[in-house]
C-alpha cells in the first residue's frame, strides 16, 4: 500500500485507513525502534506509543506522500528519545565486553559476533547520531527526509552520517 | 571490502514469534478506545457567516425564480426545498461564494 492511498483512506475513514498504515509501517518502525533502543521489550512499548501519537496528531499532518514517511519516522524517533532520556544508566561503551544494557536480552542471537559487535558500535553512538545513521543505513531514507525526522539541517545529517560511519568502521575493525 | 561492507544490514536482533500479529491487534484495541475521528469537511466557523450565507443562497434562489420565473407564486418552503435538492457541492459552492461577502457580515 502507498503513501498516497495511505491519505486517502485515513482521511475518508481513520479506522480502516489507521490499519492500513499500521499494515504498511509496523515492522519498519518496529525495527528502527529496536536499532534505537536494543531491547525488544522497549521497542515493542515504543511501537505502541509511536501509532498511538500517529493516530492522535494525523489531523494536524498537512503534507502529502511525499512527507508522510519522515512524519511517521519522526514520531517514533522522538518516542525512541524520550525513552532513552527516561533510562537510568548511560548507554554502552564501545570497547567494554562484559555483560550489555540493553543488548543484554532474551531476543538477541549472540552467535553472530560480527553483527553483535557492530549493534554495540551503533548503540554507543550518541542517540540522535545513532538515528541518523540507522535511517541511512538500514532504512535507506534521503537526506532531507532524514533532516526533516531529526527536525534539522540536511548538512548536518550528511556530516552526522559520516562521522558515525567513520566511528563504526573503527569501532568493528578493532 | 570493509567490515561493515561484509556484515551489511545484517543484526543479532530477533523477535518473539507472531509478535506483529498480537502487536497490531494491541494497537487496534487501543485505538478502539480512543475517541471517534470525525472527518473533518470545510466549514464555517462563524456561525453568523454561516446563517448568512444560507441565508444569501436563498435570496439567490430567490432571485432567479422571480427572474426568470413568471408566477409569483412561490413560498419560502419551495425556495427551501429547491435550495436542498441542489447537490452538496453546488450548496457549498454557493455558500462559499458568500463566505467572505462584506454585506454579510454584520
Amino acid at each position: 500500500m502507498d503513501n498516497k492511498s495511505i491519505i486517502k483512506n485515513m482521511r475518508a475513514d481513520m479506522h480502516k485507513g489507521f490499519r492500513l498504515l499500521l499494515d504498511a509501517y509496523q515492522e519498519k518502525l518496529y525495527w528502527h525502534l529496536r536499532r534505537l533502543l536494543g531491547s525488544h521489550d522497549d521497542a515493542s512499548d515504543a511501537l505502541q506509543e509511536t501509532f498511538i501519537r500517529i493516530y492522535r496528531n494525523f489531523d494536524s499532518f498537512k503534507g502529502d506522500a511525499s512527507s508522510l514517511t519522515s512524519w511517521i519516522f519522526r514520531i517514533a524517533t522522538n518516542e525512541a528519545m524520550r525513552m532513552i532520556e527516561r533510562r537510568p544508566e548511560p548507554m554502552v561503551q564501545i570497547d567494554d565486553d562484559s555483560t550489555v544494557h540493553p543488548l543484554a536480552d532474551e531476543y538477541v542471537d549472540y552467535s553472530d559476533l560480527e553483527a553483535v559487535k557492530l549493534q554495540k558500535a551503533i548503540l554507543a553512538l550518541p542517540p540522535k547520531q545513532r538515528a541518523v545513521f540507522n535511517m541511512r543505513y538500514y532504512d535507506e531514507l534521503s537526506y532531507q527526509e532524514i533532516a526533516d525526522a531529526v527536525d534539522t539541517s540536511v548538512s548536518a545529517v550528511k556530516v552526522n552520517y559520516h562521522l558515525a560511519k567513520e566511528k563504526i568502521v573503527n569501532a568493528i575493525k578493532s | 571490502m570493509s567490515n561493515l561492507d561484509q556484515i551489511g544490514k545484517r543484526t543479532p536482533y530477533k523477535v518473539p514469534e507472531g509478535f506483529f500479529e498480537s502487536s497490531a491487534d494491541l494497537i487496534m484495541a487501543r485505538i478502539e478506545q480512543e475517541p471517534r475521528k470525525v472527518v473533518r469537511r470545510r466549514f464555517f466557523t462563524s456561525f453568523r457567516a454561516y446563517a448568512a450565507a444560507a441565508a444569501a443562497a436563498i435570496i439567490l434562489v430567490l432571485g432567479s425564480i422571480f427572474i426568470f420565473n413568471e408566477s409569483n407564486n412561490i413560498s419560502l418552503n419551495d425556495l427551501n426545498e429547491d435550495f436542498m435538492r441542489l447537490s452538496s457541492a453546488d450548496r457549498d459552492q454557493i455558500l462559499d461564494m458568500y463566505e467572505d461577502d462584506l454585506f454579510l457580515n454584520f
